[in-house]
């Protein structure tokens, strides 16, 4: 494995706040109501900031699949590693072009 | 314990689909697991 020091290095929002690093193309807003109205018109006004760690999953199980055809009317049955049986059977259906129902998926 | 990540949410199509391609040409059962290598 190479590594490589990638300069300057953004790894929190204030370091991307510091070095001017913004997605501009993909910002988002929620938008609900009047701020400043509401600000004005509340009996308290709070202050402070937050901070949360993420963690993602590295998922390390392994997939595997039998298929077996039935020979009968097109039917198929995969039994597949998956927790989305509906997607599998549908683009299943739509590969071989076979009705989606001609696929029995279970896990 | 744990789980829910969503790591079987799409990869079990891939697959599935070839495999389904081969047993569906070949009227043949086919299996097909990946190692954790």
């Amino acid at each position: 494995m190479t590594y490589r020091s990638i300069e300057p290095l953004i790894v929190t929002i204030e370091d991307a706040i510091k070095h001017n690093s913004f997605y501009h193309e993909h910002s988002r807003e929620i938008v609900k109501g009047d701020i400043n109205k509401a600000f004005e018109e509340a009996t308290h006004v709070l202050n402070g900031s937050f901070q949360m760690s993420g963690q993602e999953h590295f998922y390390l199980e392994t997939n595997a699949v039998l298929v077996v055809p039935k020979g009968e009317d097109e039917e198929i049955d995969i039994v597949c590693s998956t927790q989305n049986p509906s997607e599998v059977q549908e683009v299943v259906s739509k590969v071989l072009n076979i009705p989606a129902n001609r696929g029995k998926i279970d896990i | 314990m744990g789980g829910g990540f969503g790591g079987k949410e799409t990869r079990g199509v891939l697959l599935a689909v070839p495999a389904a391609v081969a047993a569906y040409r070949l009227q043949r059962p086919i299996r097909w697991y990946n190692t954790s290598k």
